[in-house]
């Protein structure tokens, strides 16, 4: 409760914004649903795990019906793959489970920073970035641990910790900005 | 009383907890079946039943697992998306009373 309370103080002077902001956030899955996955999301695992059991099931009814190794073998592969099949539909529901998280995570962390008036380049990268490329869009930038040189604009660069680099750099060209003077 | 209500409340880690041991067991008994014969085309039906079930039965309790981890994440979601909207509320309501 001691958070709800600094949220509604630290934020009490910036009230305009960031009832101009509310909208949005009607669109937030995790405001209404109870659960990150939805019929579908369960109907398509559970499909999937019970096609993968049944596959398994009748291939196993065939391996114990065959005394001969060489009889059996197709069948081993054919378990093999209802255990695949059923392994989907595992993965399927994980997946969705996790991407419903993590953009429920990104959305409320923007809301929050909405609300505590944060400034949205938390790392400050876009920053340096722009900062890089001043009044010219085509200055070249790169950074530590990165292989390529890009134009500033590039949006392969965006979001990352990049700066200027001078002549002689090395690097090779960004395959998707093609920077003028920099061999591909 | 008290373990039944804490079986309900993770209903998914019992049901993990509970395939992770089933799998287990699997796996022993077709360890047995198939060291109890000389014989590959009398083990193979052990591998393939008890085997391929067990390896099942563990990877659907982390699945559980996985997944009782991800609900407690998006309740968390809900309890701060709740404090927020119910921040924005407030702030509507005083944006309209300041007009």
């Amino acid at each position: 409760m001691a958070t709800e309370v600094v949220v509604t103080r630290r934020a009490a002077g910036r009230r305009e914004a960031v009832a101009d902001a509310a909208p949005p956030r009607r669109r937030r899955r995790y405001l209404y649903e109870a659960s990150p996955w939805r019929r579908g999301d369960f109907l398509r695992a559970l499909l999937l795990a019970a096609l993968g059991v049944l596959i398994a099931v009748i291939c196993w009814y065939q391996v114990s019906g065959h005394v001969r190794l060489r009889d059996q073998q197709g069948w081993v592969v054919g378990s093999v793959l209802g255990l695949v099949v059923a392994c989907l539909g595992a993965v399927s529901w994980l997946l969705v489970g996790l991407r419903a998280v993590r953009l429920g995570q990104r959305q409320l962390l923007t809301d929050i920073a909405v609300v505590m008036d944060w400034p949205a380049d938390l790392a400050g990268y876009e920053g340096r970035r722009k900062a890089a490329a001043g009044s010219d869009p085509d200055a070249l930038v790169s950074g530590g641990g990165m292989t390529l040189v890009h134009r500033a604009n590039c949006q392969v660069a965006r979001g990352k910790d990049v700066g200027p680099v001078a002549q002689g750099h090395g690097l090779d060209a960004c395959g998707m900005c093609l920077p003028a003077g920099v061999p591909a | 009383m008290e373990f039944l209500n804490l079986i309900r409340a993770q209903w998914d880690r019992a049901g993990a907890i509970l395939c992770a041991v089933a799998g287990a067991v699997e796996l022993l008994i077709g360890w047995i079946g198939t060291s109890s014969t000389e014989h590959v085309a009398k083990q193979i039906p052990y591998v393939v039943s008890d085997g391929l079930t067990g390896i099942f039965l563990l990877g659907l309790g982390a699945v559980l697992w996985i997944s009782a981890d991800l609900r407690d994440e998006w309740r968390e979601l809900r309890r701060v998306g709740a404090l927020l909207e119910q921040e924005l509320s407030e702030r509507q309501v005083e944006r309209a009373r300041g007009h």
